[in-house]
């Protein structure tokens, strides 16, 4: 087995802000999520499904080990991780969309989604497409989004690792929320009475 | 959107102070607040969307139970305020229900427990109302012991109960510590009595009765959770679940508590109540729960039909009363036990009377004395859950602690590598109770278990698993879908799944990824039949994905079709269903005979055609029928006897169709030949009746593979129609070849089933269209003479020009140095990288071994990814002393294209150049060794996996060079192509000793015509050839492959220095 690097010792240096560990992490993380999401596209029954319960936190344990250091440093490699799992999930969901076929296709809302399937390819590929924009007016905010959705991390967590406030993180989130709903669902989002908002 | 980020900052501010407004005055507020019209306008908007809200992003596309136990997304902060009443306090656990928090009622100063409602009960409209009305009609009993419900309330999409505050602990928490006298035991069974009583009296039954829905406070038992039982979401309880063989299990309602009729889902009462109470009552009285056993199943057993160990084995001081109160409280059936708590109460009230006072004068009042905590207590809380923290047991656990780390995990490591998972895993889970964080327990789980999810839609299912090779087990309960993240033996298992209202569905895994599974309503389910859901997409790095029929031998190369959904039989159709078709005339009305029956050039007419399908006494009916009945007593046994065109009228009669091969294929999966076979009826007297055997598909299907043949409607050549899954009497490898008969051929081995098609569209089509597969013959068709040989031998050669190789990087492993190495191909100015394996354990110069990998390499992008990969095929040589090298092939890895199946043969000549270009880069390979002083070139061997494996057939007659050969899972080629790539052109001209491992039950390479033939064929002297064949699929086993590879090594190579 090639040698294991000692992902503990990076993620302790990334917590200290070590640009460079930083660098040599995302490619181990990228590639223990991928191999992962391998296993779960050979074979398949029913669906192509990314199941990605496992995925973050497998690649994890198979890198770190359970025995977690320190809290910091595992914030930092979910925090990295989020990143990652929404490029495999955005990939992953434009090679599973296929062309409707004559109105029998049902496009479930994500909020169903307790794993993610190919119906909810095409919501993924628009939440992404509307994560970017808010991100251009906020990065921040966008930043926010990406680590509590795909990266499930919990406010605390978020507000750990970016430094900033639980309640700058419950605020932006709420309004995310909200603003990327109206982006996904335009047909619900009006109330009558909109002034040159798009 | 045309703001600024200013802008947008301000618009964040807003909305989140607007929301906490009441809508009436928001507008006014927004006036008020900011004059920027373009940010009161979007606050606006965004307000509006507020309400539709719902769920939407509230969890993860994941959620990992391990971390929180909850959804982290959202967890509250304290000094939140809810409806506009409750304040955050803390967080207190993670319930069966949700969180629960402590939280100040501003409205009535004072303190409550708030307790989150899960969000799927949340947003379903109609399943929050009817949790409401409970809950108002729980918060109706007034009762002293019963926790009170003050209010329920919703804010932002989060529902939630407003309940008493409780502060003392749960029962169980009590009993962990110690047992209780039967004094106090019997104070608190008469509260919890009195309380229940109450309950049933207005209807209401709990439903979830456990010492953990008992708090014991200052002022008494109390009891929790009314009836809310079944609205409890999954979470793993460190004291209460059952971690048993079935698996890491999710238990909704906790097992030993759950009446007999709890356990099978059936209509549960007031008496199941009892029976709870009455665990409940021995669990106090005597520290152990009733039924509890080792394992999930046996527990089960043991709740339906084993008696619970007597009493006075635990303590003295119980009398004969209380035991009889307990035992009926206990009894199986529900008519047996008390009719109602009233009589419980009763005797147990008589009961206290007789047993007198403890002597030294205890009293009753300060039996609760333990939980007189201070107020700002942190511990010892409402405990509902505990994490997986185990800690609290300290030094009543440290021997068995001591005998988890000491004895369980080594035994578990030899068990895994004696090739026992499923003892190992059992032992794992047993070890995991007194070492939950342990990191080497956590390295073993990839080993002997798989980890996914169950889904059902919809949803709440009842989920049952055992092991596939013990039919007659017992179904282990798992739990209740969805189920996230369960952790499950990985061996073979069967499922069911059961929901009220819907048909029972069954279905197999070997193992495998998620299990995603729709369950029908019973109505709109047809009868006898399975669901199958197959829709194939192309997914870049599987190359089963890419090829028309996984499986069979020769469709590999159809074209892909997708199925979507369908039906088919869930057994092969029987005597008894066809004999209906006899007897309302099938034989004698046209309508349902659509096909022509044309033989040897003309068409029979219709009345002709029916003087073929008769009976021994010239009835008709199938041929092995006398005088218009089946043999007696054999209605379950498949009807057999039947032409395809009397299958077909079948069909047609019963509004159904026959299958075609790749409905076929889908539903029986021929890749799962080594689980599937051993459990059918193959190479045996005759056939059995349908579902003798347990062999039974992924799709929930019985023999598809074996008992008797089926007909499909896809035409072969000449008329015939392909019929699949071999006979009773057949060998094991015909469930993975096709055969094709004359649609008029009528024998005892054939039979059919039916499938149902949910829509007819351009799949279904393209599915029935002929099928022309032919497949080599290899035992009729001879290899090319010396002299041709040599001819298309030449085809191979090349110039040795200089190599210019380089080493472009190094690194170091602890078993060894990885160099990734570079140097001219032999042809069209390309380079051909190569990863050289130099070993640690020996000293150079090493013997050396080079590796053709497998399909996948053709589909792998980076070498990077698909080397680590493929390492365990050859890890071991290299641990072994030997050098092992690597060669990037041209079509692989970065070297190749991706999506294109370059493998397969074909007529091509792309095919044939890429044949030779395979060959010279192993050619140069090698001579890159020879310029090594680190490596050895006499001691040189090829190992080759799957395709690497079959090329072994051919390249090492053109490079002879190797002194040993080992092939794992290789065969020949089915397909044409041309002969000077032609393995068998080939074989008779490898000279080396040969190792071949083989699967018995190999779907891509069936051992009669594939395997035995390049085994026959291959040029090397007999007392140089050694194959063995293990009773899998397309694989080998891993011990054996060590062994046989190594044994070879040190044989033809020399042992290591």
């Amino acid at each position: 087995m090639v040698q294991e690097p000692d992902v503990t010792a990076l993620l302790v240096e990334v917590a200290n802000g070590n640009q460079a560990a930083q660098e040599k992490l995302v490619p181990l993380v990228y590639d223990q999520l991928k191999r992962l999401a391998r296993r779960y596209m050979r074979r398949e029954r029913a669906d192509h499904t990314l199941q990605t319960t496992a995925l973050v936190h497998e690649a994890y344990l198979k890198l770190v080990g359970q025995h977690s250091p320190h809290w910091q440093s595992r914030d930092q490699f979910y925090g990295t991780a989020a990143q990652l799992m929404r490029r495999i999930l955005i990939d992953h969901a434009r090679r599973h969309l296929r062309e409707k076929r004559g109105g029998t296709q049902v496009i479930l809302p994500l909020e169903e989604a307790l794993a993610f399937t190919p119906e909810h390819s095409e919501d993924l590929l628009k939440l992404d497409e509307a994560l970017d924009r808010l991100s251009k007016l906020d990065p921040r905010q966008g930043r926010i989004v990406e680590l509590r959705f795909f990266g499930g991390l919990s406010v605390e967590e978020t507000s750990r690792f970016l430094n900033v406030s639980p309640i700058t993180v419950k605020r932006d989130w709420a309004v995310a929320r909200v603003w990327l709903y109206g982006e996904l669902r335009p047909d619900n989002g009006d109330d009558g009475k909109t002034v040159g908002t798009r | 959107m045309g703001m600024t980020a200013k802008q947008w900052e301000l618009v964040k501010d807003l909305y989140q102070t607007a929301l906490e407004c009441s809508p009436a005055q928001r507008a006014s507020f927004l006036e008020q607040n900011e004059r920027d019209e373009m940010v009161r306008a979007e606050v606006h908007r965004l307000l509006g969307l507020h309400n539709r809200l719902g769920s939407f992003l509230s969890s993860p596309p994941f959620v990992d139970p391990r971390r929180t136990g909850a959804n982290a997304l959202e967890r509250l902060t304290p000094g939140e305020v809810l409806a506009g009443r409750f304040r955050i306090v803390n967080f207190v656990a993670a319930g069966g229900m949700g969180e629960v928090y402590k939280a100040e009622d501003l409205l009535l100063d004072r303190m409550v427990a708030l307790k989150l409602l899960p969000k799927e009960l949340a947003e379903d409209r109609e399943s929050l109302q009817q949790f409401l009305r409970e809950a108002k009609t729980a918060s109706a009993l007034n009762h002293a012991s019963i926790c009170r419900v003050y209010d329920f309330g919703e804010d932002a999409a989060r529902a939630f109960i407003a309940m008493e505050y409780l502060e003392g602990e749960t029962l169980s928490a009590r009993i962990q510590r110690g047992r209780l006298s039967t004094v106090e035991a019997l104070k608190i069974a008469i509260a919890v009595a009195d309380a229940l009583g109450t309950a049933h009296r207005k209807g209401i039954v709990h439903r979830d009765l456990k010492p953990g829905n008992i708090m014991l406070t200052e002022s008494g038992a109390m009891l929790l959770d009314f009836g809310l039982a079944k609205y409890e979401r999954p979470v793993v309880s460190a004291e209460e679940t059952l971690t048993g063989l079935t698996g890491d299990v999710q238990v909704v309602g906790t097992l030993p508590y759950m009446s007999p009729e709890q356990l099978h889902g059936q209509r549960v009462d007031a008496r199941s109540d009892i029976f709870a109470f009455g665990a409940v009552l021995y669990e106090m009285f005597t520290g152990k729960k009733a039924f509890e056993r080792k394992s999930t199943s046996e527990t089960l057993i043991a709740v339906e039909r084993e008696e619970p160990i007597p009493l006075d084995q635990f303590t003295k001081d119980v009398r004969n009363a209380l035991d009889r109160i307990i035992r009926r409280c206990l009894r199986k059936r529900p008519e047996e036990r008390y009719a109602s708590m009233i009589e419980v109460e009763r005797d147990l009230k008589d009961c206290s009377e007789l047993i007198s006072e403890p002597a030294s004068g205890v009293n009753p009042r300060v039996l609760f004395r333990q939980s007189r905590q201070p107020r700002v207590a942190i511990p010892a809380l409402i405990i509902l859950i505990a994490l997986m923290s185990l800690i609290g047991w300290g030094i009543h656990h440290s021997s068995k602690v001591r005998w988890a780390r000491e004895q369980a995990l080594p035994q578990i490591g030899k068990l895994i590598e004696r090739g026992e998972p499923r003892e190992a895993y059992a032992l794992a889970v047993q070890a995991e109770r007194y070492l939950p964080a342990d990191p080497t327990l956590a390295r073993f789980w990839p080993d002997i278990s798989w980890s996914d999810s169950i889904i059902t839609s919809p949803p709440g299912a009842s989920v049952y698993r055992r092991d596939y090779n013990s039919p007659n087990a017992q179904w282990e309960f798992v739990g209740l879908s969805p189920i996230l993240k369960g952790r499950f033996p990985a061996v073979d298992s069967s499922w069911k799944f059961e929901l009220q209202g819907y048909r029972t569905l069954e279905r197999a895994t070997f193992p495998s990824g998620p299990i995603m599974v729709a369950l029908h309503k019973d109505g709109k389910a047809p009868s006898g039949m399975v669901p199958v859901e197959f829709d194939q997409e192309p997914v870049e790095s599987d190359p089963f994905s890419l090829w028309g029929i996984v499986g069979i031998a020769g469709f590999q190369d159809l074209p892909t079709v997708r199925l979507g959904k369908y039906w088919i039989d869930k057994f092969e159709v029987n005597n008894r269903e066809f004999k209906r078709f006899v007897d309302q005339g099938g034989y004698n009305k046209q309508q349902y005979w659509k096909h022509e029956f044309r033989q040897d050039g003309h068409v029979l007419p219709w009345a002709d055609a029916m003087k073929l399908f008769v009976d021994k006494t010239n009835r008709p009916g199938p041929s092995t029928w006398i005088q218009g009945e089946y043999p007696q007593g054999e209605g379950e046994y498949p009807v057999t006897g039947v032409s395809w065109f009397e299958a077909e009228a079948y069909a047609d009669f019963v509004g159904k169709s026959l299958p075609t091969v790749y409905h076929w294929a889908a539903a029986a999966s021929p890749t799962d030949s080594a689980s599937l076979i051993p459990a059918s009826n193959f190479s045996s007297k005759g056939p059995s009746p349908v579902g003798t055997y347990h062999g039974m598909s992924w799709s929930g299907a019985y023999d598809m593979a074996g008992n008797v043949k089926e007909w499909c409607t896809n035409e072969a050549t000449s008329g015939r129609r392909y019929i699949m899954g071999g006979a009773w009497d057949d060998p094991t490898y015909m469930f993975n070849i096709p055969d094709a008969r004359s649609p008029f051929e009528r024998s005892r081995r054939f039979g059919f089933r039916c499938a149902e098609y949910v829509s007819i569209g351009k799949e279904a089509e393209a599915a029935g269209a002929p099928i022309a597969v032919r497949l080599r013959n290899y035992g009729s068709e001879k290899p090319v003479s010396d002299q041709l040989f040599r001819a298309y031998k030449n085809q191979y050669s090349y110039d040795k020009t200089p190599l210019h190789a380089k080493v472009e990087s190094v690194q170091q492993t602890e078993d060894w140095r990885q160099e990734k190495v570079s140097f001219d191909a032999a042809y069209g100015g390309e380079r051909v990288t190569a990863y050289l394996f130099l070993p640690k354990a020996a000293s150079p110069p090493f013997q050396v071994v080079v590796y053709f990998p497998g399909a996948e390499a053709a589909h792998t992008r980076s070498s990077a990814e698909g080397v680590p990969i493929d390492l365990p095929d050859f890890d071991f040589i290299i641990k072994s002393g030997r050098a092992v090298l690597f060669p990037i092939y041209k079509g692989t890895f970065e070297r190749g294209g991706g999506l294109k199946p370059i493998y397969w043969p074909n007529t091509s000549s792309t095919y044939r150049d890429n044949v030779i270009f395979w060959s010279k880069d192993l050619n140069r390979s090698i001579d890159y060794l020879e310029t090594r002083q680190d490596i050895n070139p006499n001691e040189l061997a090829y190992e080759g996996e799957s395709w690497g494996a079959a090329m072994g057939a051919l390249l090492p007659a053109v490079e002879t060079r190797f002194k040993a050969l080992i092939l794992l899972a290789p065969g020949f080629f089915l397909q044409e192509r041309l002969p000077e790539v032609d393995q068998l052109n080939f074989a008779p001209h490898v000279k080396a000793p040969v190792l071949m491992l083989n699967g018995r039950y190999d779907f891509l390479w069936p051992a009669n015509i594939s395997q035995e033939p390049m085994f026959r064929l291959l040029g090397t002297p007999t007392e140089h050839k050694r194959r063995v064949v293990y009773d899998t699929g397309h694989d080998v086993p891993r011990t054996e492959m060590i062994k046989e590879s190594l044994n070879w090594l040190d044989k033809y190579l020399g042992p290591v220095r």
